[in-house]
């Protein structure tokens, strides 16, 4: 990003998130700090880069700028105005939300997909070779050749088995941090302070 | 370093920063200690605070053909250094308990703990 890039970007997600003295006072302070970056050897990608991302100052300004007391009154008419276009603006929000909600879901399904399938193939492996196995000495009358290809399949399968239920635990594990991950994001995104960028 | 710690330094060391003189947002970046972390977004807002609250003022001069902001120490900000200076003593009557707690930690340690 370039510099030019960098401030049109600050100053369009400041304006009407932060007062006009105050963005353009963010904006100077910004810009010097390139410049400054710049006169120190760095090139201009990487002075923008160390700045950081627009976006983010933007939450931050927005976040942590000083307002006004509001009168009690006004707090009220605001929180009621607050609800009516929360109200209002359902059809259109509760939509986004539970699309995104299910897409939340439906990604978490995919991820326990990976485990569920280890589980199933391994739960098949060992209950094949646990027949196998004790099933092999009934085929004795018959044939010796065939018992002992019997429980031989059997020990393999449920050598097979184990090394699938180890395979499985192992993926539950990365799963489960996966999971977690996925709903810590997504209840972060909930307490995000939000800012329109332009 | 404890990051509540670190917020509690950063401002004295900004002010420590401008007593060898008048300073600007990067020069004062690179004479904080790197141990503080103090990175460009975290100092805008401490420089403001302590403009507001008069413990530092600004001026612009032209530098290579552009402007640039200059932050001076003033009175109130070089009492509020002292005040920190003179408030470290109880500070460290705080530190010498923590630190005599910490010593006596291997002895609590036993197998029943």
């Amino acid at each position: 990003m370039t510099r030019q890039d960098f401030l049109l970007r600050l100053r369009s997600g400041l304006a009407g998130n932060v007062p006009a003295e105050e963005a353009a006072r963010l904006v100077d302070y910004y810009d010097e700090m390139i410049l400054d970056l710049m006169e120190d050897g760095r090139s201009e990608a990487d002075a923008v880069a160390q700045v950081g991302d627009p976006n983010d100052l933007v939450y931050a300004a927005a976040g942590t700028r000083p307002l006004p007391a509001p009168s009690p009154t006004s707090t009220l008419t605001r929180r009621r105005w607050r609800w009516t276009l929360l109200i209002l603006g359902a059809p259109l929000w509760g939509s986004l939300l539970l699309a995104a909600a299910c897409i939340l879901l439906s990604a978490d399904l995919i991820l326990w997909c990976v485990p569920l399938t280890g589980a199933g193939v391994s739960f098949g492996f060992l209950l094949g070779g646990a027949i196998s196995v004790i099933a092999s000495p009934l085929a004795v009358s018959g044939a010796w050749a065939l018992a002992l290809v019997e429980l031989g399949a059997g020990f393999i399968l449920l050598g097979l088995g184990m090394i699938v239920v180890w395979l499985t635990v192992q993926i539950t594990r990365i799963c489960w941090r996966g999971h977690r991950a996925l709903f810590q994001w997504g209840l972060a995104q909930l307490g995000r302070s939000k800012a329109v960028i332009a | 370093m404890d990051s509540q710690m670190k917020k509690g330094l950063i401002e004295y060391s900004v002010l420590a920063a401008l007593a060898r003189g008048d300073s600007y947002g990067y020069r004062i970046i690179k004479d904080c200690p790197p141990v503080l972390e103090l990175t460009l977004s975290t100092l805008y807002p401490i420089l403001r605070r302590m403009e507001t609250d008069g413990r530092v003022s600004t001026y612009q001069q032209t530098h290579n053909g552009r402007a640039r902001k200059y932050y001076r120490l003033t009175t109130a900000g070089r009492a509020s250094m002292r005040a920190f200076v003179s408030d470290w003593q109880d500070v460290e009557t705080v530190y010498h308990q923590i630190e005599a707690a910490a010593a006596q930690l291997p002895e609590l340690e036993g197998p029943n703990r």
